[in-house]
């Protein structure tokens, strides 16, 4: 048995990242991890060390954006894959766009776990 | 010819007339005074004859009363001696009848007795022969005659000598008896004394002057021929008598004459004092004043009471109408002048028109203004033949209308063409004109080219609906932002609990068992709904993002090309068959490529979701001058595009079941949809949000039962 990819979940609804992980650990494929605050986002990164971080974008305290800056500075999480995880973008246009805006991949909110499971497939190292 | 040479004329003529009068009345008189003169000469010769017959009177009685006497035959006989011959013819006898000798013969022709006056001294004897006396008594018994003697010229009467009883000489003559007196001065100028002239006596017959010469010097003069014995002239008197008669006649006809010519000139005289003074003067006086047209010649004949003075004082008058014209005129051509000049400074055309529109006046300026003269305009165009020929008809009859109501009328704004073709705009003001009597002549008014201050105006109306477009931009923006701000908010508010309900969904379908078909179900619904929850967020979110256009000039093709090729990679639709028609190397449209890809996604999946059973889709695309009237074409403040303004066009066409009228009217309404829960109901209203802040026009035509075409109008990039 191959071992489980590691993903980690940072988003400010508690009740989004409990409901993912059970979900993507229901596939049997992953060991979830979750974080609510974007602050300690980079600390559970490099300490979970994730090969895949699903971030959320607007979170009150730290934006997602940021947290994506701070892992891209540091070096034990600047490899990582990350997937922007948002409500902000609809998700037509994140189809449309390819799954692609500004550089990063986009999910929109809501996603179902089929799709989500497929981008994450494509995406983890 | 003038009247001043007409009386003149006159004047000469009757001058010459009373010439010619005086001319007949001298000859008239002249020959008078001939037969006055040739009378008196007949007279004095008649008178001289009966002179000469009275003065020889006593010779011949004492010839005839000596003759037949008894005692005288008696002494002839012989029967009475010497002394009864010197008895009875004596001196005294010679003196009682003036005889100077007495002769008395014989039958036998001897003397018989002889005596001698005085004054016969010097004569000798009897002076005829013997054979004379007796040839002088063969054929008659009494003889008269003269002889020049030595004493000079005798005149001699002699007689047959007869008894006393034979007084008729009847008898035989007894005797011859001569009495003679001699003609000498004495005689003669008794003779002219009596005949009141000259007498002289003449061996020969003086020449008689002519009857002029006569009549001239007064001088009757004639020769009286003294017959000898046998009847031929033994001498001549010759007669001057200077007839005072005459001279005294001629003198009368002189006076006459000098009279008569006194009189002619007297009447020349008044005749031309009376022309000059009536006629002539008064002709100079007018004639000078009509020709110096100065009626102060006309004074003289200011209170002259004849014809003339009429006529001056209405010359007069007619010279004062006159001046007050001619100030009347000047004021008028001043006034004309000034308005000429006023006409020709104002930058607006001043104009006239009849009562049928055609111009009678026209200012200059109108070559600046239409680029006419005024001479190609005056009685040639009507004011509505400048008139754009689209507008024509209806403004001519509109402004006819006014012009028939006789009202003035102010700023009628209308469009005309220049001669060089280019479009001036007017603005007419006019009144009626009237003439003295108040019948209506026609218009008389003032066009202002505000061609200029319309453009300014036109730019003013575009920039003004440029502001109002961007003003409503802004505000659609500003709600547009209001909106896309909220519904970000909400978005993302409503997204997140979507998340975790579709996260509980997966993880609840792994938790029941495939048989649960009810709960299954339910998941399923849970599913459907909240992606069309995030469908209508998504749609919102689109709706509220039109405001934020990226422009670029942008090949509609290639547009159109990618938002096909999405929508074939991304929609299934095996049994719809898609048409291009897109035209190439059309200009390029200013246009947000992403916003318009999304508009024609739309559209196609709008289209293709209206043909479930399949079917045909055109996509045409090209350019075109638009030149249909429909909303958003026209000259409007709300029009996107102008009348004939070239722009690109898509149309997408489709055969399916068609759009009934009514939904027709609202598909682009937002929250309108006929695919029930399918459809949010933002997405044709998303893309006509788009088109119009494109500033361009979209529609759908649609036929039940044939198809829909819709059709997007897009600026050209170098137009927008």
């Amino acid at each position: 048995m191959t071992k489980k990819k590691r993903i980690l979940v940072i988003d400010d609804e508690a009740d989004f990242t409990k409901l993912i992980r059970l979900n993507l650990e229901q596939t049997g494929k992953f060991e979830v991890k979750t974080e609510n605050r974007g602050s300690a986002a980079l600390a559970a990164a490099k300490a979970f060390k994730p090969d895949l971080v699903l971030l959320d974008i607007l979170m009150p305290d730290l934006m997602g954006s940021e947290v994506a800056a701070q892992m891209k500075e540091d070096d034990d999480t600047k490899n990582i894959p990350v997937i922007f995880l948002t409500a902000v973008v609809g998700r037509e246009e994140v189809v449309q766009r390819g799954g692609v805006i500004g550089g990063h991949l986009f999910v929109a909110k809501p996603v179902d776990i089929k799709q989500l499971v497929e981008v994450i497939d494509e995406n983890i190292r | 010819m003038r009247v001043q040479t007409k009386l003149t004329s006159l004047l000469l003529f009757i001058s010459i007339a009373l010439m010619a009068a005086r001319y007949l009345y001298q000859t008239f008189e002249n020959q008078r005074v001939y037969g006055l003169f040739q009378e008196e000469i007949n007279e004095k010769e008649v008178y001289f004859t009966k002179l000469m017959a009275l003065k020889g009177a006593n010779l011949k009685t004492l010839s005839t009363d000596y003759t037949y006497w008894d005692e005288m035959v008696d002494f002839v006989r012989g029967d009475k001696g010497m002394t009864w011959a010197r008895q009875n013819m004596d001196e005294t006898v010679l003196g009682t009848y003036q005889a100077d000798a007495i002769w008395v013969y014989r039958l036998d022709l001897s003397l018989a007795y002889a005596i001698k006056g005085e004054g016969a001294a010097g004569l000798k004897d009897f002076p005829l022969s013997r054979e004379a006396v007796r040839d002088i008594f063969l054929k008659k018994r009494l003889c008269h005659f003269f002889v020049n003697t030595e004493a000079g010229l005798m005149e001699v009467r002699g007689a047959t000598i007869h008894p006393t009883a034979d007084n008729d000489r009847q008898t035989p003559p007894q005797g011859y008896f001569f009495a003679g007196r001699l003609w000498n001065k004495g005689y003669t100028d008794e003779l002219a004394e009596l005949i009141g002239g000259e007498i002289a006596v003449e061996r020969t017959k003086q020449a008689v002057p002519d009857f002029k010469v006569l009549l001239e010097t007064n001088m009757i003069i004639f020769s009286e021929e003294l017959d000898d014995w046998k009847g031929g002239p033994a001498a001549y008197l010759d007669v001057r008598i200077h007839s005072q008669q005459m001279e005294g006649y001629k003198k009368s006809s002189r006076n006459a004459m000098a009279t008569f010519i006194v009189f002619l000139a007297v009447i020349v005289v008044v005749i031309t004092i009376f022309m000059t003074t009536s006629l002539s003067m008064p002709f100079g006086f007018i004639s000078q004043a009509l020709k110096k047209e100065n009626p102060v010649r006309l004074r003289p004949l200011e209170k002259d009471t004849s014809e003339f003075g009429d006529i001056s004082r209405l010359i007069f008058r007619l010279f004062q109408q006159r001046e007050d014209l001619i100030r009347e005129v000047a004021e008028r051509k001043k006034a004309e002048m000034r308005f000429q000049q006023v006409a020709d400074a104002a930058e607006e055309w001043i104009w006239e028109v009849d009562g049928d529109g055609l111009y009678t006046f026209s200012s200059a300026v109108v070559e600046k203004i239409l680029g006419y003269k005024p001479e190609e305009i005056v009685g040639k165009k009507h004011f509505y033949d400048f008139f754009l020929s689209e507008d024509r008809e209806c403004m001519k009859n509109e402004a006819l209308e006014a012009m028939a109501a006789r009202q003035p009328f102010k700023n009628f704004i209308n469009r005309n063409l220049h001669e060089d073709g280019h479009v001036v705009w007017l603005d007419t003001s006019g009144t009626p004109i009237f003439d003295e009597k108040g019948a209506f002549f026609g218009y008389r008014g003032v066009d202002t080219d505000v061609t200029e201050r319309k453009k300014a105006e036109e730019g003013l109306r575009e920039a003004y609906i440029k502001l109002k477009e961007i003003q409503e931009q802004l505000i659609q923006a500003e709600k547009l932002n209001a909106v896309g701000q909220l519904a970000s908010g909400v978005a993302h508010e409503v997204r997140n609990p979507l998340a975790i309900i579709l996260q509980g969904v997966d993880f609840l379908e792994t938790k029941i068992p495939p048989s649960s078909g009810d709960i299954f179900e339910v998941l399923a619904m849970l599913r459907e709904n909240i992606k069309r929850a995030d469908k209508i967020i998504n749609d919102l979110l689109d709706f509220s993002r039109a405001a934020h256009l990226n422009l670029a000039p942008s090949d509609l093709g290639l547009v159109l090309e990618t938002s096909l090729d999405l929508v074939k990679t991304r929609f299934k639709f095996d049994n719809v068959v898609i048409e291009k028609e897109i035209k190439k190397d059309i200009p390029l449209v200013l246009a947000d490529k992403n916003r318009l890809e999304q508009v024609f996604i739309n559209i196609l999946l709008n289209t293709i979701q209206a043909m479930p059973e399949g079917g045909r889709i055109i996509v045409r695309s090209y350019d075109k001058k638009l030149e249909e009237i429909r909303n958003g074409i026209g000259k409007r403040a709300q029009d996107s595009f102008y009348f004939g303004e070239l722009a690109a066009i898509v149309e997408i066409e489709d055969t399916g079941c068609g759009i009934p009228e009514e939904s027709l009217k609202k598909i682009f309404d937002p929250f309108f949809t006929t695919k029930g829960q399918r459809g949010s109901g933002l997405g044709l209203s998303v893309s006509r949000n788009i088109i119009h802040m494109h500033r361009g026009l979209i529609h759908a035509e649609s036929a039940p039962g044939k198809g829909t075409k819709v059709t997007v109008i897009l600026k050209l990039a170098e137009r927008a």
